[in-house]
Order: structure tokens, then C-alpha cells, then sequence
């Protein structure tokens, strides 16, 4: 069923629609957020607060482009509050970064596999604002005029987070080959 | 294989298995949402219940706990001592520490089996606060929680998941969780006007007498604020008090928390029983000094249950 009649059917509060949404956005959005976050609980999270809004604010919602990137979008913007949440919290980076995707942990209830971890290890040494533009331009293929709208930034800015996260990333991957 | 390159190959094949709970959660708050799209305040509301649900050992007992935390506070906002256990009430407020052992069995409603067997044992000063340890049946320890009557917070660690939260308590929600106690449970049977007399009995060689309460008032009152999180089924309440000492000797709670988030929406039957308590019990105050471990992580501070 076509993203406009679901979301038709959500205004009317079926519930079907909205399952049906969820079951089919689910996944890709997952694994944005972990990829951003490098942290399932927070991924986990983030996509909990983003349906709920959703749901909560459908009645004034409009599709006016693509679901999945209206949804992509708000669990970027969900994630880098969470981000900045936690460091104003000051929650020590030394003594607590760890690989949260490591499914080893008993409370896991999202199991990451070992191509999600290797992603979200290496997007974690680059910023947020170039991890954001690099996971929707690849994981979200969108381009970089529709993550400028999106994210309420100029599209040379977005080329320019991109180009700068690859040359990064490209470096910390040599340095990991090397290693 | 340029780095651009690899990173969509990672994309591409990246996965995740995701158990069918967090699905659940998710999707039944969402629900809630759609249905009553000006019910407002669930994601905040529910930010203590998630963090608490991510520890899977915890947290049905963790329900079970704050449900008795907040029908005994309400019961202190409640009614007035009947005659007959005013004697009680006056004879536990000599005391200003005490220590309990209870323990709490979960059974999903109609099954025979019970999914969650716990030990509680709980110290409680007048002057410091409470600190509650709970076990699993093999003796593992799996959540702390402190309640810290001059630092006005509530600290609660959870030990399978190595994380902990510190929520920041007013006056009055200090004073009301304060009451999570033997001596908050006598407050509370004997503030309930509908108390049934339930005679006398032995109780390892001392003779006792019962006192019964069935779904009070103020469980109802309850369900108004809880409903969205545990919807409150049948519930009593049983006190049994020493006739010799005047002091309570055991304890017993028995509800149902209905289909809800907090119970995967599933009902549930939790009994609690209090069998020992230990009046004016000596112990060492830094037991209110927390131990958290260095490798446990701080969570964000959740909203209070509502």
C-alpha cells in the first residue's frame, strides 16, 4: 500500500496503517540511528519517540515529499538531541565509551550484526553533522538538495559535511587497514 | 575500494534482529497515541518505564514496587485511624529503623508457574532514608535503590544492565516514597475504613491477629494516574500484628496489574509478603552511602511516574 493511503488511514486512527508503517520503516531506520549513535539503546529510543510523535501529531501531519525521509529525518534530528543530551550530562567519553552495539550485553534486545557494528564504529570517529549528511545521503539516498531542505541548511554546507566526513573516514580506514 | 564505497557496502548489508517486546512497546505506545491524539505526555511519561523495561530481569518487579510506593502514598494523603489499630500505629513510630524481607512471586494471570520469584531485604531509617536490595532466586543481586532522605534523591541501580538513574525528589514525593515501608504499610491498611477483622492465628509460636483490606479507595485513585502504564486489577492487602508487642509481623500484598506497556500487555500477578521485620534494627549508616561500581553507566535522569 502506497505511503499516502497509509498515512490517510492513520489520520482516521486505523491502527493497521500504522503497524504497517512501522513494520516497514522499522529496520532502515534502526539502522540510521545506531549508525548515528553508535548506541542501540539510544537507537532504540529515538525510534520510540519518533513513532510516538508521529502518531501524536498526525492529524496536522502532511506528506508532502517522502515518509521515509520525513521519518529519517526526525530520528536525526532525535539522535543529535539525545547526543547532546548526553554530553551536558557529562557523561565521562573515557571511562564509558564502549561498542554499545556489542550484543554480548544480557539486556540486549536489538542484535546488531557485525557489518552494523564496523559501520557505527567508524562513523563514531567522525562529527555528528557529517555523520548525519554521510548515513542519509547512502542510507537514505537522498540527495543532497532534499537533506539541505531537510535539515534547514544550504546544499553547498551538505556537500561540503560529505566531502570532508569521506576524506576523514577515508583516512581512519587506511589507518585500520594498516593496523 | 574507495572509502565512500565501503561505507555504502557496510550500509547495504548492515542488520538488525530485533525481539518482538520492543515491537510491542513501540507500537502500543504509538497506538495509544493515534487513538487519543491530544493524550499528550506519553513519550515523557514513559522515559523511566523504558529504561527500566531494558533491564528484562527488573523490570515487572520494578512495576510491582512503584505501584506499592504510590498506592501507599496516596494512602497517606488518606482517612483516619480506626480505634482498634490506632495502638499499632503509635507503637511502630517508636521506632526510627527497621529492616524487612520480602518477597515477591509474578505469575502471568492463568498460569500455574510464576515467571519471576524475587528476595527483597530492605533497610529503613527515619533519619537517612532506604536502601532496598532485590535478588534473583540464585542469590544474584539485581537492583539497588536508594532513597536519600538529605540528598532528596532517589538513586536506582540496576545491576544486570550495569547502569544506574538519579531522579531529583521534592518534599512531598520524598515524604510519600519514604513510606515504601512496614511502617507505611500499617499507615496504609490502618488509614483504610473498610478494614476487615480477620482473628487470630499462630505465627512461628506467637499469636497474632489479622487485619484485611479489598480494593481500597485509593487503588482507584491509583488507576486514575497509572492506567496508561499498569492498569490495576483486584488487590489486597493483609497486616498481621503481634498481640503481645502491638508490632507487625507480617505482611501481605496480592494484586493484579492488567494488560498495559509496563506489563508487555500481558496481566499479571504479583504477592508480595513482608514475614519478617526487624523493629529498631542497629546498622551501619554508610549503608546509605551508594555503591555504584566504576564501570556502570549514568542514564539520564527520567521524569517521575505520573
Amino acid at each position: 500500500m502506497k505511503d499516502a493511503i497509509l498515512v490517510k488511514n492513520c489520520k482516521k486512527g486505523s491502527a493497521e496503517a500504522l503497524s504497517r508503517i512501522y513494520e516497514k520503516y522499522r529496520d532502515y531506520l534502526l539502522i540510521l540511528a545506531v549508525a548515528l549513535s553508535h548506541d542501540v539503546n539510544m537507537a532504540e529510543d529515538a525510534l520510540h519517540d519518533v513513532f510516538v510523535n508521529f502518531a501524536k501529531r498526525i492529524q496536522v501531519f502532511e506528506l508532502k515529499s517522502s515518509l521515509k525521509g520525513y521519518l529519517a529525518t526526525c530520528i536525526v534530528n532525535r539522535i543529535r538531541d539525545m547526543l547532546k543530551r548526553k554530553d551536558r550530562n557529562n557523561i565521562s567519553l573515557d571511562n564509558d565509551r564502549h561498542d554499545t552495539t556489542d550484543s554480548n550485553e544480557p539486556s540486549q534486545r536489538i542484535i546488531c550484526n557485525e557489518q552494523l557494528k564496523q559501520l557505527a564504529a567508524a562513523l563514531s570517529e567522525i562529527p555528528i553533522k557529517q555523520r548525519e549528511v554521510i548515513a542519509m545521503h547512502i542510507h537514505g539516498q537522498m540527495s543532497f538538495n532534499a537533506i539541505a531542505r531537510s535539515l534547514n541548511i544550504s546544499a553547498n554546507t551538505i556537500r561540503g559535511r560529505y566531502r570532508y566526513g569521506i576524506s576523514k573516514l577515508r583516512s581512519i580506514m587506511n589507518v585500520e587497514v594498516r593496523k | 575500494m574507495n572509502s565512500s564505497d565501503k561505507i555504502e557496502n557496510l550500509f547495504k548489508e548492515a542488520n538488525v534482529n530485533v525481539e518482538s517486546d520492543v515491537d510491542n512497546r513501540i507500537l502500543g505506545d504509538a497506538l495509544e497515541n493515534l487513538q487519543q491524539p491530544d493524550a499528550g505526555s506519553t513519550s515523557d511519561r514513559i522515559n523511566v518505564w523504558r529504561i527500566i523495561m531494558k533491564a528484562r530481569i527488573t523490570k515487572l518487579s520494578s512495576a510491582a514496587a512503584v505501584i506499592i510506593a504510590a498506592v501507599i502514598a496516596i494512602m497517606f494523603l488518606n482517612g483516619h485511624a480506626s480505634v482498634a489499630l490506632a495502638e499499632v500505629i503509635e507503637k511502630v513510630k517508636e521506632y526510627n529503623t527497621l529492616i524487612q524481607y520480602e518477597s515477591r512471586v509474578m505469575t502471568i494471570l492463568g498460569q500455574d508457574q510464576p515467571f519471576m520469584t524475587t528476595d527483597v531485604k530492605k533497610y529503613v531509617s527515619t533519619e537517612y532514608g532506604a536502601v532496598e536490595e532485590q535478588f534473583d532466586q540464585r542469590g544474584n543481586l539485581i537492583t539497588t535503590v536508594y532513597l536519600l532522605r538529605e540528598k532528596q534523591q532517589a538513586i536506582v541501580v540496576l545491576h544486570p544492565p550495569k547502569k544506574y538513574f538519579v531522579i531529583d525528589l521534592d518534599n512531598t514525593t520524598l515524604e510519600l516514597q519514604q513510606g515504601f515501608n512496614a511502617k507505611g504499610y500499617v499507615e496504609w491498611i490502618v488509614t483504610e475504613s473498610e478494614t476487615v477483622k480477620l482473628g487470630q492465628k499462630e505465627i512461628d509460636g506467637g499469636k497474632v491477629e489479622g487485619f484485611m483490606a479489598v480494593n481500597p479507595k485509593a487503588m482507584a485513585e491509583m488507576a486514575e494516574v497509572s492506567n496508561g502504564m499498569f492498569p490495576i486489577g483486584d488487590n489486597t492487602w493483609k497486616l498481621w500484628v503481634d498481640i503481645e508487642t502491638k508490632l507487625p509481623t507480617k505482611i501481605e500484598v496480592d494484586f493484579v496489574m492488567n494488560k498495559g506497556p509496563m506489563t508487555n500487555y500481558t496481566d499479571v500477578h504479583i504477592k508480595a509478603e513482608t514475614s519478617r521485620i526487624e523493629w529498631g534494627a542497629e546498622f551501619d549508616e554508610s549503608i546509605f552511602e551508594p555503591d555504584i561500581p566504576d564501570n556502570y553507566t549514568k542514564l539520564d535522569a527520567p521524569s517521575s511516574p505520573k
